[in-house]
């Protein structure tokens, strides 16, 4: 049996079930909307874990679940929970029920894409940096600082400049400009991330079941996924193909992260040389497979029902091979 | 930050410097990131400054020594807060006797599992305090605490029938290990 979590009509999720649909597998989808009948139940009696969930008419033995796909939105903002009161009955119970699907997600020994555990890097943009060094790919030289004048150092020793948020709020890249030079005091109230410009093409790539599906990405604006809203012209997306040293490195750094699925987004420079910006544990695969035709959506079926190498075991990058909202999310 | 290092510095207001590069190793024991006034302010500028701080003090703590006791995780940042359901799906991998838990969305109240009283035993790396001399339960103890990624780990036992675990804690009270826990600390993070 697979779950699927989330809102049913979000696309990413629409095109899994039709993709689980397609293999002809089994799987119930749960409405994260449906706050007044969604409830779980996890027990044990010290040995095994158990328990029951229920959705709609329907109840389900934990035990009997194979595979989960966790995609829901931020709870919170929930429609259903607009005029609930902070600590309402209604409220409580709806986080506890997101909670206790997690706690569960986490310690089942399940396939989870992806685990919140192991979603939890990119909570902080210089600490996922980190690992993603570590892991062998390159990343942006990288100031995070409250102190103007560490910036302005930075700037003389790198030239142009980009910013943006360290945690994944906000998280919009703009490029350093004079009027910013001018308001760069404000940063004493709450430190900013500043990153050499790297030129080149955008590259994401989405990793699952040891198979890589690279896009490349042509646009004028600093950050493609705003460029039509913000620079008036629309990124154009293309499937290709990774040189299998960066294919493996990022099968690589996927499997040092825990990640079952995940978007890596990656810059190719005028040199040929590879950087990592970020990996999005929760990647919106939909826009990137609607514009290229790679087969994402069926490849995390597959994974789900337990097709294909747990993470990343076999290295072997895809061949390169519609518009929906761009934004990735990180699952509250 | 680069590709090939990392690196933190600290000015205090009173002009002392904290490099990393003089720090050989880091006894993490931080719950919450220091705040500026500005994430006590007006919502939603204040919950925007907290996530952003927290997420710099995660990435600081992360390059400030090559060890760090316990390392910092995305949900806590000295050491992963986990609810009981997750330690003891650990723990049972781990070796480590689990006690009887029932938890439930339409009861709230039931997620929340912790004692009200100090941790009864301790783990610093491959040591254990306070943990009930029971055949492999001391090193089902060092593995949970290896499975963790939380060298400095503190536990819970029940008190009535054979010991089991209740709960667990990557933030311990370090008293019940007394001084052979600060030895064992300290072999820790000269290793």
């Amino acid at each position: 049996m697979i779950l699927l979590f989330g809102i049913p009509s979000e696309t990413p999720l629409a095109m899994v079930a039709a993709a689980l649909d397609e293999r002809g597998e089994k799987y119930v989808l749960i409405n994260q909307r449906d706050v007044h009948g969604n409830r779980i139940r996890v027990s044990s009696d010290g040995d095994r874990l158990g328990g029951e969930l229920y959705t709609g008419e329907l109840r389900l033995y934990l035990n009997e679940v194979d595979g989960v796909y966790l995609r829901p939105m931020d709870d919170r903002r929930l429609p259903e929970l607009a005029g609930e009161r902070e600590q309402s009955a209604l409220r409580r119970r709806t986080i506890a029920f997101h909670e206790l699907l997690v706690q569960w997600t986490e310690a089942a020994e399940i396939t989870v894409i992806n685990r919140y555990s192991r979603m939890g890097s990119n909570f902080s943009k210089p600490y996922q940096a980190q690992l993603i060094t570590r892991a062998g790919l390159a990343t942006p030289d990288t100031l995070v600082s409250n102190d103007p004048a560490a910036v302005l150092a930075f700037r003389e020793q790198h030239g142009e400049l980009i910013f943006k948020s360290i945690s994944g709020e906000r998280s919009i890249v703009k490029k350093l400009g004079a009027d910013d030079l001018g308001r760069l005091g404000r940063i004493r109230h709450c430190p900013v991330q500043f990153q050499a410009w790297v030129p080149g093409q955008d590259i994401r790539v989405h990793t699952i079941g040891g198979k890589c599906f690279a896009t490349a990405i042509n646009s004028a604006g600093v950050d493609y996924r705003y460029a039509a809203l913000r620079d008036g012209a629309a990124a154009e997306l293309t499937a290709t193909t990774l040189p299998d040293e960066i294919a493996q490195r990022c099968l690589a750094l996927s499997d040092a992260l825990g990640l079952e699925f995940a978007g890596i987004d990656l810059r190719r420079d005028p040199d040929g040389r590879y950087v990592c910006f970020e990996v999005n544990p929760s990647p919106a695969f939909s826009y990137y497979e609607s514009h290229t035709g790679q087969p994402i959506a069926a490849a995390v079926a597959a994974r789900l029902a337990g097709m294909g190498p747990a993470r990343s075991s076999a290295r072997r990058p895809a061949s390169a091979g519609a518009a929906h909202d761009p934004g990735d999310t990180v699952a509250a | 930050m680069s590709t090939d290092a990392v690196g933190v510095t600290v000015t205090l207001a009173d002009g002392r410097r904290i490099d990393s590069a003089d720090i050989a190793a880091v006894l993490n024991r931080t719950i919450l990131a220091p705040f500026t006034a500005m994430a006590q302010g007006q919502w939603p500028d204040s919950a925007y400054a907290r996530s952003e701080q927290s997420a710099f003090a995660l990435s600081w703590l992360e390059g400030l020594a090559p060890v760090v006791v316990n390392s910092p995780a995305a949900r806590g940042l000295a050491g992963a807060w986990r609810s009981a359901t997750e330690w003891f799906g650990l723990a049972r991998r781990a070796g480590l006797p689990c006690a009887a838990l029932t938890v439930d969305s339409r009861e709230p109240d039931t997620l929340v599992r912790m004692p009200m009283r100090p941790n009864d035993g301790l783990v610093v790396g491959r040591q254990t305090f306070g943990v009930p001399d029971r055949p492999g339960l001391r090193a089902a103890a060092v593995e949970l605490a290896r499975a963790a990624d939380t060298p400095l780990l503190g536990l819970w036992f029940s008190r009535e029938g054979p010991p089991r675990l209740e709960m667990a804690t990557p933030h311990p009270d370090l008293s019940v290990g007394g001084e052979f826990a600060v030895e064992a600390l300290d072999e820790l993070l000269a290793a």
